[in-house]
């Protein structure tokens, strides 16, 4: 019984583990981000990245749910608060909202053609093409 | 030929068209695969170089009397609330870009105010440094004071953010930030001049220092400018010598954990001679539930220089002859405001605000109400919003 209990939580632990989306870059680019640069990476304040090179991030659109599982875990705003967060940055002019890919697909292509591009995406969709940098 | 050869020609040509049917297909889906991409990119780099955003509130709002808070009065209004806001920024340059914000205010009749329009450029060394129109950055909320959507509130607290008549200025700023493992240490300067109503603010220099460390944000400001009031600006003339000096120094807190809000500010003006030096703050908790955040607010503002009133001439004698009268009633005075309220977030770009403040504390003096309608003489008002805001 116990092991039962053990073997599910660990399932469970890892299906919640496996759900949480990975942060992919260019096989050129970064070998490993910290927790923090991953925070400021998406939140737009890392200026650049640990080779040197300024980023290039790429997000989804508002309403995704792998926007909603990855901020949940990487930076804790909600949609609406991510929202109200680049309406302060967009409308001082401090900076631009990242581009969007319309898939995670198109996000890894973009990743494997830039050097400077991050982006994430499930583990299962990570290719050859593209390195794991964070996993959360 | 062998018959038997000929026979097999046709399922020889038949199974490699259906061969190349095949390679067709994967190269058809390679290439639809690298036009979206392309696609995808192309567009992004045309949003690289121009974008445009936009926000807009529309509100309503009602006194139960007529002293003038915020611009209310005893009857409904839809104009003191609404207006719409259009940003455009060009980049001209991998680091260089032009910034041209529009806003029509329902209280203008919609004819729209340039509030930003600068040109920025950030070295490689990451001084970023502005020059233009710009906003004057002495509140927390400054730099975003009519985009709502990125407020708490249904509009600032009148206490703190309706006494310094001006919030743009023309000139330049330079902002560097500090980036440290988990915070953020933003400085920015900056220098120029504004005109408002008559009144020219002259060498405007100041700095502020805002410092980001995860949920909390801690800032502080001190900024200079020298007032002079035009001369057909009466009474205020009278007050007001040419070039006063007048200081600003505040200090801002807040803490945003996703669920509660903490936000705190205080802030001290001071003027030369008859003009009012005021002392006010405001402090705010709300807390998220989901989509909704009721919220609470007390804010207060006193003058504090009341011994040095002067007369002013006022057309007040007989045959509207022109008489001394003490300018307290004009530049004394204090207040407190409380507010209670609600944002509901019903899409992920807008909230609408219910917000109901009540304001007293005025003591013997009026409150420093300039907008109050002649007549009123209550001690207390209670003002009622509800405010839609979005971002787009």
């Amino acid at each position: 019984m116990k092991n039962l209990l053990l073997a599910l939580s660990l399932s469970v632990f890892s299906l919640s583990s496996l759900a949480a989306p990975v942060v992919i870059a260019n096989p050129s680019g970064p070998d490993a981000l910290s927790k923090a640069e991953v925070k400021k990476l998406f939140l737009g304040k890392l200026k650049k990245l640990p080779n040197g090179t300024a980023p290039v991030v790429i997000e989804y659109k508002e309403g995704d749910p792998l926007r909603a599982s990855f901020h949940d875990a990487a930076t804790g705003k909600s949609e609406a608060q991510l929202q109200a967060y680049w309406s302060k940055l967009i409308f001082t002019g401090k900076a631009k909202p990242p581009k969007t890919a319309a898939s995670p697909s198109v996000a890894v292509s973009e990743v494997a053609g830039n050097a400077a591009a991050v982006a994430y995406v499930d583990e299962a969709d990570v290719t050859d093409a593209v390195k794991v940098v964070y996993k959360p | 030929m062998d018959l038997r050869a000929w026979q097999m020609l046709p399922i020889c040509l038949l199974s490699s068209a259906a061969m190349a049917d095949e390679a067709l297909e994967q190269r058809v889906n390679d290439l639809e695969q690298e036009v979206q991409v392309l696609r995808e990119q192309n567009q992004d780099s045309a949003f690289d170089r121009i974008s445009f955003n936009g926000f807009y509130s529309v509100g309503i709002n009602q006194a139960n009397n007529n002293l003038g808070y915020a611009g209310s009065t005893d009857e409904y209004d839809f104009n003191n609330l609404t207006l719409v806001g259009l940003q455009g920024d060009f980049a001209l340059a991998d680091s260089t870009s032009v910034t041209v914000q529009l806003v029509a205010r329902g209280e203008d009749d919609f004819s729209p105010d340039v509030e930003w329009a600068y040109l920025k450029h950030t070295f490689d060394n990451y001084i970023t440094v502005r020059g233009g129109k710009l906003r004057l950055p002495m509140y927390m909320y400054s730099d975003y004071l009519e985009v709502g959507y990125a407020q708490p509130w249904a509009r600032p607290p009148e206490e703190v953010y309706g006494f310094v008549p001006f919030n743009s200025f023309v000139g330049v700023d330079g902002s560097y930030d500090f980036e440290f493992d988990n915070s953020t240490l933003t400085l920015q300067g900056f220098w120029g001049q504004s005109e408002e109503d008559g009144t020219d603010y002259d060498d405007i220099l100041g700095a502020n220092l805002t410092w980001a460390i995860d949920d909390f944000t801690v800032r502080a400001v001190y900024g200079v400018t020298k007032i002079t009031v035009s001369p057909t600006n009466q009474p205020d003339a009278q007050v007001l010598a040419e070039k006063n000096k007048s200081d600003f120094l505040g200090a801002g807190f807040s803490y945003d954990n996703g669920s509660l809000l903490v936000v705190s500010e205080v802030t001290r003006a001071t003027v030369e001679g008859g003009y009012s030096d005021v002392d006010s703050g405001y402090l705010t908790l709300g807390y998220r539930f989901g989509k909704a955040m009721p919220y609470g607010t007390v804010a207060g503002m006193k003058t504090q220089d009341d011994d040095e009133r002067v007369d002013i001439m006022l057309p007040v004698g007989p045959d509207g002859a022109l008489v001394p009268v003490d300018s307290s009633f004009i530049y004394s005075g204090k207040r407190t405001s409380y507010s209670l309220g609600l944002r509901y977030d019903l899409l992920s770009n807008l909230a609408v605000k219910f917000d109901a403040t009540l304001v007293n504390g005025f003591g013997d003096t009026n409150g420093l109400m300039a907008s109050k309608v002649a007549g009123a003489t209550e001690d207390s008002t209670t003002v009622y919003s509800i405010v839609f805001d979005g971002v787009f």
